[in-house]
């Protein structure tokens, strides 16, 4: 199992590795609507869930990162495609390491560590919401998480991180992942490991030292 | 808006027609885990009547490039 996700409704949605046989159903619907997707041209998919921007049923897929790269010309963390299935709309996202200017609603006990970057694809339709909003990942204190959802503290580990989904500087829900690292990966074991790698390769090791200075952030 | 494919020259030919050289990669999950990554580089002729972007997308949505 890759990813869970938890919204903040506690609804549980899970991003299933294509070599798992519960990722094949899950692309036969895809393909109902878009039948354009090949299974192959991806490494994971997730069930269908309410997106909380979009306001319409959505799934996730994983695309592996060297083919995203090449289409836009730089390193990222992770990638994907969002699929809308009632509109019939997809994007590209990218998640990249968050190195700009904290936004206005950060505060002391949260630690931005990741942003997605939208993209609208040649002859595919896109929702033009999914271009309206971007999703920090971040870490963060256990009361700032318990008062949004005390139960986002239950199960919460090293390889546990938090989102919100942003329009126009604006929280306007805030989302959970378990298990953000892909299984079965001897190094990158976890989000601190990613977060360490991705800023040591943009030459920021500042902003490692700022994470850890987060009484928060206990190293794993 | 972005292209899942780069072009990386064009050259003009006669009747306004044009030689598209371009690279795309894709990876696929090996059986036993872990990736093999794929760049096909290669060329494509458009007259002058048809648009370059779809010449080059429909070519490579129908060999399951895209």
């Amino acid at each position: 199992m890759s990813d869970s996700l938890f919204k903040l409704d506690n609804t549980r949605v899970d991003n299933v590795p294509i070599s798992e046989d519960e990722s094949s159903p899950l692309f036969d619907k895809l393909k109902e609507v878009f039948p354009w997707v090949k299974n192959i041209n991806y490494n994971g998919i997730s069930n269908p869930y309410q997106h909380e921007i979009l306001n319409e049923t959505v799934m996730r897929t994983c695309v592996p990162t060297a083919t995203v790269e090449s289409m836009i010309g730089k390193k990222v963390a992770s990638a994907h495609r969002l699929f809308a299935l009632d509109s019939k709309t997809s994007m590209l996202y990218v998640t990249n390491l968050f190195q700009d200017e904290n936004p206005p609603w950060v505060t002391d006990d949260m630690f931005i560590i990741g942003v997605t970057e939208h993209f609208e694809e040649l002859n595919r339709p896109i929702n033009p919401l999914m271009l309206t909003f971007k999703e920090y990942f971040f870490v963060a204190s256990d009361s700032l998480i318990s008062s949004y959802n005390p139960s986002f503290l239950e199960n919460k580990d090293s390889d546990t991180v938090f989102s919100a989904l942003v329009v126009d500087d604006e929280i306007k829900t805030i989302r959970k992942y378990n298990d953000f690292v892909k299984d079965g990966n001897d190094f990158l074991i976890n989000w601190q490991s990613v977060y360490f790698l991705f800023a040591k390769k943009a030459r920021r090791m500042d902003l490692i030292r700022e994470l850890f200075n987060k009484d928060f952030v206990i190293p794993a | 808006m972005i292209k899942p494919y780069t072009i990386t020259k064009i050259r003009e030919e006669t009747n306004d027609a044009k030689t598209v050289f371009f690279s795309i990669t894709k990876t696929e999950e090996k059986p036993c885990g872990g990736f093999k990554v794929y760049t096909l580089e290669s060329t494509i002729y458009v007259s002058k009547e048809e648009d370059m972007d779809q010449v080059i997308f429909n070519a490579l949505e129908k060999s399951d490039w895209i």
